[in-house]
């Protein structure tokens, strides 16, 4: 989607951790701005990934940042930010230190070279009382943020980019094709495209005159996890997902002794810690500030899928609805008006029809929903109005020839006992996919 | 010495009214409107409705390019909640999509002073005369919808129409509704220009051949008067003071460069949403809550048995044929208005909006409306401003908030009505069809108004308070906003804002 404040193109960006799963992203859409970006992480991206506006210089978080990397030179012009994103996940008190004290060498080096701008990439979820360690170091980090010009983004729950990090995580199990046991399911999460977190975090650098230090780069809408996950199992993965709501205190009790077997925190127990503690953050002001409007949770995960997929599924869904819809063979030309329709609407998510429909669309007045509104009533809707659309009144839809009041009750009649019976099966049947 | 000029803004119903007797006054007008020349979006008009827009009405829908709307609200910095608020950035604003239907306001519809039907008697006739309309002057809602006015023949009605309206002749004593022809901004009988609706129906996807009135054919006449410089894609964002004078700001949607102009009058007809934004802004009202009238509305089908079976007319209008007036049962005093009600034939509808309202399965819903359609009625049944309560802020950023509702009597109020209108349809042989009688969201019927009344905010003459030279000419000044639909008087009060201003000029 586009975003709407104009940003300055030629503009020069210092990234820290710019390789991992969110630092990838941030570099890929600055440069596809036409921004300049130099990056700052302990390993250096494969050489032929970039051309052009980008640099690497190898930084340890425990080290100084190198000089060169913060200034001008070989064709690159002055930063105007940095964007920081490296992490350090060590847990405990150790990790606090580290991130902590490698934010403030990155601090110090901004003051150095004149940078006014530093943008420190948080979470939702910090909170100096949070369940899970890196809501409580993002936190410290934040506070000691205290100059004018730096800025904190507190980013809400990312899908998208590489299936890596929490990101991966979820989507697997979404993708499971067992009923899966979730703690948590009813916590709402503000879910929020790693593309939009990207411009996020571009707005926060390039922001003129920001109202305030913290920006919540986050959907305004938060919806409960569980919902999250289904989401994603239905249109990423075109899968129905059943969750076992499980009892959130006894499975930390499990985790905990584990990892006091292990001797350190598991990663399993701060993820669902994390999930435990994330507030909902009010961010609608935040997001016009920046520009930013974020896309909606069902066109955003649809735009992960490669389009020839989801567009090869929709034409053979087109086939199956209007075949039902006009009671014979639709042209080609039909089905590609279909297919068309469908994707210019992004309310308009996967459509699973019933394997039976497929073999014969009739059936699919069976599955029907009684009540207005879910993707499948949409498609038909679209696929009558297709059918209209044509220069003179069809006579599928018109009747000009009219007939006897005798004979058209009687066909009004069958046509209400027909449809009474179909009733009851409609009821049980119908799925509402909203 | 600021521009001895006057900028209108808005080139909708109040816009175009304002600005013609100022173009022909020769007073130099600066025209700025905010739509932009529309792109083809490359979509059949049926494919357009397929889109989106549930909910609103059927012309709005099958706008071919949605951007006019769409961007109404993010433009206009404005946020609905439990309200479908409709706005227009494109020439000639909503007139292009609008039902036509044109009745007059007499004194108590326009809240009794300080506007009076006198005061607009002489601009309803010139409007009249301008726009054309077709109704009955002398049937029993003749004087209802205004007496007085230079009428074209009403439009032909089909024949459910003409059978219900003389089965209405000969059992009126015993029924609740008042029934007559329609009051319609269509030309029955050709003039200079303009060719007569030839009635072929296709009304609710736009007329194509112009003897519906849209506004379109006026802009381009006034933008070729030699006093008249129109700016299109000038979005207002700001209107201020500026020694005794006005500056207008406005962003170009284009380019985006951001323009100002000064002058020494200002006729504002944005919309009452858009127009309440810049007006409350210019008064530094924030944080206030007002009241935003609308006129509920209900939707309904009634079947007329009569007539199952009847083919097809290959000759019909598609807009309201038929209106009447109904007491709300248990009103009380201070409500004590009708609600209001016109009837389409169904017929005349493309197939689609009745089929998707129908809970069968998709080939059972077909048929049924293929069967039934010449003999179904479409109705509108709306309730006066009273009943609805909603309420509208300007927030300390400069956003309009509007939280949309009606009133806690209105619930039982509708119900009763529609009981009692059943009854009578069903002395008329017209059955209401079970399921059939939806509320509207509140604002989708797209009445709005009373924001800024005359005597608290503004004055008889629309000028805001403490601001001599600045008018607001649309929808925003009026008192009450009654059962019956506005835009009529609307342009003939912004036909009479438009000469006081020029005479005011010239003197």
């Amino acid at each position: 989607m586009e975003n709407q404040a104009p940003l300055p193109d030629e503009a020069h960006v210092v990234v820290t951790g710019g390789t991992g799963y969110l630092g990838r992203a941030l570099v890929e859409t600055a440069l596809a701005r036409g921004m300049w970006v130099t990056n700052l992480s302990r390993s250096a991206p494969p050489d032929d990934l970039y051309d052009g506006r980008f640099r690497h210089f190898q930084w340890h978080m425990d080290e100084q940042p190198p000089a060169p990397a913060l200034t001008a030179g070989d064709g690159f012009p002055e930063p105007k930010a940095i964007i920081h994103l490296a992490h350090d996940w060590t847990t405990g008190a150790d990790g606090s230190r580290r991130n902590v004290e490698g934010l403030e060498r990155i601090r110090a080096a901004a003051r150095a070279s004149g940078i006014k701008r530093l943008v420190l990439a948080s979470s939702v979820s910090a909170k100096p009382d949070a369940l899970n360690w890196y809501g409580r170091e993002k936190y410290l980090q934040e506070q000691t943020l205290t100059d004018g010009g730096h800025l904190t983004a507190r980013i809400g729950l990312v899908y998208g980019g590489a299936r890596q990090g929490q990101w991966g995580t979820l989507c697997r199990l979404a993708g499971l094709p067992v009923p899966l046991p979730m703690v948590a399911p009813k916590n709402p999460v503000q879910p929020i495209h790693i593309s939009d977190v990207a411009d996020g975090l571009l707005a926060t650098a390039l922001v003129p005159n920001p109202s305030k230090r913290i920006f919540i780069v986050a959907s305004e809408s938060p919806l409960a996890f569980g919902e999250f996950l289904k989401a994603v199992a239905a249109q990423f993965h075109g899968r129905r997902l059943r969750l076992i709501p499980v009892p959130a205190n006894p499975v930390l009790a499990l985790l905990k002794g584990a990892s006091a077997l292990a001797g350190r925190r598991l990663g399993l127990e701060e993820r669902v810690r994390g999930l435990m503690s994330i507030p909902v953050l009010e961010c609608a002001e935040d997001l016009r500030e920046l520009g930013l409007t974020p896309r909606a949770l069902k066109p955003g995960l649809l735009s992960l899928l490669p389009s020839h997929d989801l567009r090869r599924e929709r034409l053979e869904n087109a086939a199956v609805i209007l075949r039902y819809v006009r009671g014979n063979k639709p042209s080609g030309e039909m089905l590609r008006r279909h297919v068309r329709l469908v994707m210019s609407r992004p309310d308009i998510g996967r459509l699973r029809l019933p394997a039976i429909a497929r073999l014969w669309p009739g059936a699919l007045a069976l599955f029907e929903p009684i009540r207005p509104g879910g993707d499948l009533k949409k498609c038909l809707d679209m696929a009558v109005r297709l059918l209209d659309d044509v220069p003179d009144r069809p006579a599928l839809f018109y009747d000009q020839a009219g007939e006897a009041p005798a004979p058209r009750l009687a066909r009004l009649t069958l046509l209400a006992l027909r449809e009474l019976m179909m009733l009851p099966v409609r009821y049980l049947l119908a799925r509402q996919d909203r | 010495m600021t521009d001895r000029r006057v900028i209108v803004i808005g080139s909708g119903p109040a816009g175009i009214s304002a600005c013609t007797p100022l173009a022909e006054s020769g007073a130099p007008v600066l025209w700025l409107d905010a739509g932009v020349d529309m792109k083809d979006a490359g979509t059949s008009k049926r494919e357009a409705a397929a889109i989106d827009a549930a909910g609103l009405s059927p012309r709005l829908r099958y706008a071919r390019n949605r951007e006019f709307w769409k961007e109404h609200a993010r433009e206009n910095l404005i946020s609905y909640s439990n309200f479908r608020g409709v706005g227009s950035l494109s020439r000639g604003g909503l007139l292009p999509y609008w039902g036509a239907f044109t009745p007059a306001y007499d004194d108590h519809d326009l809240g009794n002073g300080p506007l009076l039907h006198s005061d607009l008697l002489e601009s309803y006739r010139a409007v009249a005369d301008r726009i054309g309309i077709a109704g009955e002057a002398s049937d029993d809602l003749g004087e209802f919808l205004g007496s007085g006015l230079p009428l074209q023949p009403p439009m032909e009605l089909s024949p459910k129409f003409a059978s219900l309206l003389s089965r209405y002749q000969s059992r009126k004593e015993r029924l609740g509704l008042t029934m007559g022809r329609a009051r319609v901004a269509v030309l029955s009988q050709a003039t200079g220009d303009r060719p007569a609706c030839d009635l072929r129906g296709t009304c609710m996807l736009g007329c194509d051949s112009s003897a519906l009135y849209d506004g379109l054919a006026d802009v381009d006449r006034l933008c070729a008067s030699p006093n008249v410089d129109f700016r299109g894609g000038a979005l207002v964002q700001a209107i201020e003071r500026h020694e005794g004078a006005y500056r207008v700001r406005w962003r170009d949607r284009v380019s985006g460069t951001i323009e100002s102009a000064l002058a020494s009058h200002v006729v504002l007809a944005a919309g009452v949403l858009a127009t309440s934004r810049l007006a409350l802004s210019l008064l530094e009202r924030f944080d206030e809550e007002r009241a935003l009238l609308t006129t509920p509305a209900v939707s309904f089908a009634l079947f007329v048995p009569r007539e199952l079976g009847q083919p097809a007319e290959a000759r019909i209008f598609g807009l309201a044929q038929l209106c009447f007036r109904l007491q709300i049962p248990g009103a009380i005093p201070q409500k004590q208005d009708d609600a209001f009600g016109i009837l389409y034939d169904a017929a005349a509808f493309p197939a689609a909006e009745l089929i998707e309202q129908i809970p069968l399965s998709r080939p059972g819903a077909i048929s049924l409306t293929r069967l039934l359609a010449s003999s179904l009625v479409v109705g509108l049944l709306y309730f006066p401003g009273e009943y609805s309560a909603n309420r509208l802020t300007l927030s300390g950023s400069g956003s309009l908030l509007v939280n949309g509702g009606t009133s806690g009597g209105f619930g039982k109020a509708m119900r009763a009505t529609i009981k009692r209108m059943a009854a009578d349809f069903r002395r008329l042989g017209a059955y209401l069809l079970p399921l059939s009688a939806s509320c509207l969201e509140p604002g989708a019927e797209v009445h709005y108004g009373g924001t800024l009344p005359m005597g608290e905010l503004t004055s008889r003459d629309g000028e805001l308070l403490g601001c001599p030279g600045l008018h607001i000419a649309d929808a925003s000044t009026l008192l009450r906003l009654p059962a019956k639909h506005h835009t009529f008087t609307v342009m003939a009060n912004a036909d009479r804002i438009g000469k006081l201003i020029a005479k005011s000029m010239a003197g």
